[in-house]
């Protein structure tokens, strides 16, 4: 509807100026007409359909806009609230003055032709009438019998002899003209003051009705207008025959009346008749001025408001985008323009408008921008948390949980994903292993530290662990309360790689200084006893030889306690070679129980027996072949060691091929069914100098993993369910 | 849209319906029995216009305003397919008036003679005088008259239209005239086929 033909058609301003120009002039050509009948006087009927047909066209027109522009009301569209409002101001003010006009000048109108007249004026008019009539009564009468004198006179002449008889009546009685007609009405005699040229074209023959009025006997008088303003007085009267039964004639008797008295009565005639016909048009003048002056007034009006629904339209327009621009920015469509034309102060507030859309586009696009940046920064953030290997957690002020990596999982060993923004107490309730790590994590923040950093040991399914804690307090960012953070590090092997250095360096020192005196020593005490001999007594020389022997004896074994310090302490060059396993396994069983005929039941000297489940066909591995016999030699001593009670010891070697971390290792397990390892010592098994034997040095074990690691393999230790120590080493296949 | 266009229609029709009813039923003036035969290169007229006026005419007349009544001739050959052919045509504008000084109407103008004054004392005497159309003859065209057979008048069809020339009236006056349907008297155009 908006944009259709006839839609632009009804309210633009063009249509609307050319039909009110049209009606104008429509309406000046019949007020012409009305003066001037001669140009537009046929038109004057059409000139009146076309004002009323215009006007009606104009009216419908109105009609429609005001129509669209309620029904635009009523849907609440933008813009004809106020459309509307100004629709009524201006129509108000077109319209109130043009009615008042109206009233007024159709009141004067009215008031001053109705003062033309005055009653006095109209009856003396009529006097005069009256007045002119008298006069030529008494001028008729007068010739009225003349004309029956003339007439009795007439009686007794023929036909033949009438016409002179009629010139002498004439020339006696001083006539204009003197005619004898016949019953039937024609000339008999006609005797003319102008003489008998002119007779033939009488012009004064008197009508049918006079004619038959006097062949009934009546007389007929009367004054007759002739051409160039004259009177005459017409008098026609019958002429009777003197025979009974003669025919009937009739004299006309034509009376010019003096130049003057025609002169006067033609003035008063028509002074009469023009104010007769004046007061009679009053009334029609009245109604054709209230004609022109009403259809003035209407089509004034109906232009008027015409073009004040176009006006109002014309201004409302740019309000009426602005506020849908308006509309359109509050519920997010910033990329509103507006069609930006003319100078005025509308055009500056669409201009403004178009720069401040524009503006709050570019901040839009800003903010987005921003909020990209800042979400490639926390995607790349949360990567490299979840590479890292410390644990991070980081906390609000009300200490919910708000980020972790995997490796806090881990090293926590618990799944945090159900938990990223509970209480840390609820925590502890789920996990009570994790209550020191949580403690510590409260103390620091009640006491509201910047930054802390604490070593903490937590013992969970896992094993003993020790945890290096560093937290800080997240800076205050404005005035937006801020939490904290902690990362955390599983330092169990660093420290246990700490220890193991320290007491390396210890046992290579010890070492040194010890073994260099033990020499000198055994060598002092055997030329001691040999010197001495033959000086003592028998009782004296077994006294020397027992402790002679008892030094000697007590420095080897502090030898060989020293040389197991050094083994450990001093990193021995390895010779890495391929090697089969399940032979090196073999001969260590053999050289336990030699004396023993099933190979697989090899029996110690104490009463130990080995028994091998060994896997077929495993692949090499890269090694020393004598440093895997002392870890097997150490295992197989500790296993003689720990079953001297029980009264059937077995020990359990088998081999195996396994996967472990997508790699191919060989597993040897060795265990046994003695009572396990004691619990205090389980945790630190590894460790040097942890022994739980009265004469034991602790390195044993401390030996293995240091040479399985050397390996790069893995040692790892637990109690069978049925008792019994386990011990699993895992070593690299040679690729 | 669809309420616009039938609307002006509408408007459209019921003006051009009121025109035509204002043209042809409000004419007051009749012609009884017109004839004419074709005779000596002229047209001879018989019949009567009845040129009754309203009483709103004959008001103003009586109130001195001069009223000017148009006669129209109009002679056609007729055709067989198409329009008959207009061959001649006469106009005559009498007037009638009413003279106070001496209580007679005065017409001016009878049928050729433009010139005449006739007065009568009765309103109805002057009308018939002026609506007689018996022994009016119009004389025809010279070179239409030669191609008339004055024996054989078939195939000819005359027109007469007698009106109240509105136009002629004074200025005031005619506002009303044109609006008001008292004021409207017109025969139309009556046509009759010339016989023997
Ligand atoms: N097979 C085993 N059964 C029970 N306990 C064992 C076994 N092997 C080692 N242990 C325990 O582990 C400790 C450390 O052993 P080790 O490192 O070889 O030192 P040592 O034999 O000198 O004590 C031993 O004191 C012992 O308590
Ligand atoms: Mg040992």
């Amino acid at each position: 509807m908006e944009n259709s033909g006839l839609s632009r058609y009804a309210t633009g301003i063009i249509p609307i100026s050319v039909l009110s120009v049209l009606l104008l002039s429509a309406l000046l050509m019949m007020n012409a007409a009305t003066q001037n009948s001669e140009m537009f006087g046929h038109l004057y009927s059409t000139l009146l359909v076309i004002n009323v047909l215009g006007g009606v066209l104009l009216l419908s027109l109105i009609a429609l806009n005001l129509f669209r522009l309620v029904m635009q009301y009523h849907n609440r569209v933008m813009g004809s609230r106020l459309t509307l409002r100004l629709l009524a101001m201006l129509v108000s003010v077109a319209v109130v003055p043009v009615t008042i006009v109206f009233i007024f000048s159709l009141q004067a109108i009215n008031k001053g032709i109705d003062s033309w007249f005055d009653v006095e004026i109209e009856q003396a008019m009529d006097d005069a009438l009256v007045l002119g009539r008298t006069a030529f009564d008494t001028f008729k009468d007068d010739l009225l019998a003349k004309a029956k004198i003339m007439s009795n006179e007439l009686e007794g002449s023929s036909n033949t002899v009438a016409l002179t008889a009629l010139d002498l009546l004439r020339e006696q009685y001083k006539l204009t003209e003197l005619t004898l007609y016949s019953q039937e009405g024609r000339v008999i005699a006609s005797s003319s003051e102008a003489g008998p040229d002119i007779r033939s074209l009488l012009p004064s023959q008197p009508n049918k009705t006079i004619l038959s009025q006097v062949r009934q006997g009546l007389n007929y008088a009367n004054l007759d207008p002739v051409e160039g303003g004259e009177l005459q007085l017409r008098v026609v009267v019958p002429v009777y025959g003197h025979e009974v039964g003669s025919p009937l004639r009739m004299l006309q008797v034509l009376q010019q009346l003096p130049r003057r008295y025609s002169k006067l009565g033609e003035s008063v005639q028509s002074a009469f008749a023009e104010y007769e016909k004046l007061v009679y048009l009053r009334g029609p003048l009245k109604f054709g001025f209230t004609l022109s002056l009403s259809m003035v007034a209407l089509l004034t009006m109906l232009i008027a408001v015409s073009a004040a629904i176009y006006a109002a339209r014309r201004f409302v327009s740019p309000i009426r985008d602005l506020a849908e621009g308006t509309e359109a920015v509050a519920q997010g469509h910033y990329d509103k323009q507006l069609p930006e034309q003319g100078h005025d102060e509308f055009a500056i507030l669409v201009r403004s408008f178009n720069k401040m859309t524009r503006r709050i586009k570019q901040a839009q696009s800003d903010i987005n921008k921003s909020k990209t940046e800042a979400d490639v920064q926390r995607t790349y953030l949360e990567t490299v948390l979840a590479h890292l290997s410390s644990g991070v957690l980081s906390f609000d002020k009300e200490s919910r949980l708000q980020t972790y990596n995997r490796a806090a999982e881990q090293i926590l060993g618990i799944d945090l994903s159900g938990w990223p923004a509970s209480d840390i107490s609820e925590l502890i309730e789920k996990h009570p292993d994790l209550n020191e790590f949580i403690s510590s994590l409260e103390h620091a923040v009640t006491e509201k530290r910047e930054e802390w950093q604490q070593e903490i040991v937590i013992v969970g399914a896992t094993g003993r662990r020790t945890l290096m804690l560093r937290g800080a307090a997240m800076p205050v960012v404005r005035t937006k309360k801020s939490g904290y953070v902690v990362v955390f590090d599983d330092v169990t092997t660093l420290i246990r790689a700490q220890r193991d250095a320290a007491w390396g360096e210890v046992a290579r020192r010890m070492a040194h200084e010890i073994k260099n005196p033990l020499t000198p020593i055994q060598l002092s005490a055997e030329r001691m006893q040999h010197k001495f001999k033959k000086q003592l007594n028998e009782a004296g020389q077994t006294m020397l030889e027992r402790s002679t022997r008892t030094i000697i004896d007590q420095v080897e074994s502090l030898k060989t306690m020293v040389n197991a310090f050094s083994d450990y302490a001093q990193p021995a060059k390895l010779l890495l070679q391929a090697v089969q396993i399940n032979p090196l396994v073999q001969d260590i069983a053999e050289l336990y129980g030699a004396n023993q005929e099933d190979p697989e039941q090899v029996k110690d000297v104490r009463g130990l027996t080995i028994k091998l489940d060994l896997a077929k066909d495993l692949p090499e591995i890269e090694a020393d072949p004598e440093r895997l016999k002392q870890v097997l030699h150490n295992l197989v001593l500790n296993a003689v060691h720990a079953l001297t009670e029980v009264k059937k010891p077995v020990l359990y070697l088998s081999t195996s091929k396994i996967q472990n971390g997508g790699a191919d290792y060989i597993e040897l397990k060795a265990h046994d069914n003695g009572k396990g390892f004691p619990n205090d010592v389980l945790a630190h098994l590894f460790e040097p100098y942890v022994t739980s034997k009265e004469k034991g040095t602790g390195l044993g074990l401390a030996i293995v993993k240091k040479i399985v690691e050397e390996h790069n393999g893995i040692i790892s230790a637990d109690n069978q369910q049925q008792g019994g120590a386990c011990v699993y080493i895992q070593l690299p296949v040679k690729r | 849209m669809k309420i616009n266009k039938l609307f002006l229609a509408v408007l459209f029709s019921v003006v051009v319906f009121n025109l035509n009813i204002l043209d042809t039923v409000l004419a007051d003036f009749t012609v009884i029995k017109p004839g004419a035969v074709l005779v000596n290169k002229s047209m001879e007229l018989s019949g009567q216009l009845r040129l009754d006026l309203s009483a709103k005419v004959e008001e103003a007349l009586d109130k001195g305003i001069p009223l000017a009544i148009e006669v129209e001739y109009r002679l056609f050959r007729i055709r067989k397919f198409i329009w008959d052919a207009q061959i001649a045509d006469w106009s005559f504008t009498h007037s009638i008036q009413y003279h106070a000084l001496s209580r007679q109407y005065l017409v001016r103008g009878h049928g050729l003679d433009a010139s005449s004054v006739e007065s009568f004392t009765t309103l109805q005497e002057a009308l018939i005088f002026m609506g007689t159309l018996d022994g009016l003859v119009l004389p025809l065209p010279e070179q239409l008259a030669e191609t008339i057979d004055p024996k054989n008048n078939h195939g000819y069809r005359a027109q007469v239209r007698a009106r109240l020339v509105i136009e002629s009236l004074p200025a005031p006056l005619r506002p009303v005239a044109y609006t008001s349907s008292d004021w409207r008297l017109n025969t139309g155009w009556v046509s009759w086929k010339i016989a023997d």
